[in-house]
């Protein structure tokens, strides 16, 4: 069933996006929690966005910008910790022998029945409703912005890669979890192009704005945040591409499904392997790395691709996250959950000899996932009531 | 519209529109407290400012939510990002109480 789509879609095809369709107040509604989980669009102002912005220019971070917090007798630990990373975390890498390649999961050009798979994958696309393509779209521009997350992880006092070669297991992981993630972006780009179903100019400008803002995910340089943010970020990613697989399965394309399934695998791997490395970090340094946790969710986990922008809409990013909230794609319970497994894994209730400090870092955090779903099951009970309003007038999506 | 200063002056019989009762910054007072969990010697003032009490916003939104709770009353979001002291939460809960009453 097509949902009457009457607004500006930034990226479909003289589409429109079709959140704009839902009646005003359960747009806000649906926002809520997303908009507290999700720091970047917290109206606080972590985007400048408001009066003042010249037109046709992309947001920027309005928070202080923090660098080098961890104290620097602590580079030390991580300096000591690399025939550990590399006994224990590179093992998490693939071989590129084994690994998969977009190829694999694209119509062959060099051979004979390319045109007919083309259009094969362009009919299979034509059944996939616009939103899905607009989470879709919104994952592979995340993805493209690989260039901003390397150098994210180069900022990271004790593990950056001084040269771009450096032969550190620190380093070696770096270069190879970007390898593997360059493959995330390549293979949407080029599905998303065949699809027909997009609007790739915008698309790419879009891109090109992203890379240009870069972001800071307020990880002030140290590795402790910086591996505490890549151990949810992973996991989301997962959560996401999980379930984009789930949705494409159950419109029936099981080539799309696939794809989005194999994404989801390498990040899982990748969040096994971040999780590990804060694993030892609490065993080390339980006091320190509980701050660092609590401080992190305080702060908010940001998105990578919250600064995006494609220079007309404001509110780009705030409206693909709305859509994925409203696909099931990536929602607030998916925030809380992942903190809840986070506090799990790293067996935060039973952490022992923390400070006063310490102590309140472990129960904000420990406390916080059912705070975090008692405000969405909020939101989500106001969005409810605002679609029984009669007047509302639109249809529930495919 | 002129925030009143003095709520123990008034009584049910002057119904001034934009002042809130002295039970009701009372009550608010009280969520506040308990949110943010103030050790009693804490002062707590109308103006007493939710952000200087050490509330972030994930607080602030919980005493949004249990002012609703308390007074049976729905807050927009746009009015809840408004609420930043005592008083102007007791003032939005009078002005909602009153046209959920009309």
């Amino acid at each position: 069933m097509a949902l009457k789509l009457n607004t500006n879609g930034p990226f479909l095809q003289s589409q429109k996006l079709s959140s704009f369709a839902l009646p005003p107040m359960a747009n806000n509604l649906s926002l809520r929690s997303p908009k507290f989980v999700m720091a970047s669009t917290l109206r606080s102002g972590s985007k400048e966005v408001e009066n003042g912005r010249k037109p046709f220019m992309p947001p920027r971070e309005v928070h202080v910008q923090v660098t080098h917090s961890m104290p620097p007798q602590k580079i030390e630990i991580f300096k000591s910790l690399d025939e550990w990373a590399e006994q224990n975390i590179l093992v998490h890498l693939k071989p590129v022998e084994k690994c998969w390649q977009p190829q694999d999961f694209l119509p062959d050009p060099s051979s004979e029945g390319f045109e007919e798979q083309v259009n094969e994958l362009r009919e299979r696309a034509k059944e996939i409703p616009d939103d899905y393509f607009v989470v879709l779209v919104g994952d592979m521009i995340t993805e493209e912005a690989l260039p901003t997350y390397q150098t994210m992880l180069n900022t990271l006092d004790g593990v950056r890669d001084e040269t771009g070669a450096s032969l550190t297991s620190w380093a070696i992981w770096t270069r190879a979890w970007t390898a593997e993630e360059n493959r995330h972006g390549d293979l949407l780009n080029k599905y998303l192009y065949l699809s027909g179903r997009v609007d790739m100019r915008q698309i790419e400008k879009t891109i090109q704005y992203l890379i240009g803002s870069g972001m800071d995910p307020r990880t002030e340089n140290s590795p402790y945040l910086g591996f505490i943010y890549t151990s949810f970020q992973e996991r989301a990613t997962f959560v996401s591409h999980g379930n984009t697989a789930r949705l494409a399965k159950e419109r029936g394309d099981l080539k799309l499904a696939q794809l989005c399934g194999t994404i989801a695998s390498d990040e899982k791997r990748h969040e096994t392997a971040y999780t590990k490395i804060v694993e030892k970090l609490f065993e080390i340094d339980p006091n320190g790395t509980v701050l660092a946790f609590a401080d992190m969710m305080r702060k908010k986990i940001s998105m990578p691709a919250h600064l995006m922008y494609d220079g007309k809409d404001d509110n780009l990013f705030e409206n693909f996250s709305a859509v994925a909230q409203r696909l099931g794609v990536y929602t607030a319970r998916d925030y809380a959950d992942i903190l809840e497994f986070l506090v799990g894994r790293w067996k935060i209730e039973e952490l022992t000899g923390l400070s006063g400090e310490g102590q309140k870092a472990q129960d904000y955090v420990c406390g916080l996932p059912p705070r975090i779903r008692r405000l969405e099951e909020r939101a989500q009970g106001r969005a409810k009531e605002a679609r029984n309003i009669p007047s509302a007038g639109f249809t529930t999506g495919k | 519209m002129a925030r009143n200063r003095f709520p123990a002056l008034r009584t049910s019989r002057f119904r001034v529109s934009c002042a809130a009762k002295l039970e009701t910054v009372n009550k608010v007072c009280e969520i506040v407290r308990k949110q943010l969990a103030l050790p009693p010697e804490t002062d707590l003032t109308p103006e007493s400012k939710f952000s200087s009490l050490g509330a972030d916003s994930l607080d602030t939104v919980e005493i949004v939510m249990g002012l609703e709770e308390e007074f049976g009353i729905s807050v927009e979001e746009e009015s809840s990002q408004n609420i930043t002291t005592v008083q102007e939460a007791a003032d939005l809960i009078e002005k909602l109480v009153q046209k959920k009453e009309a």
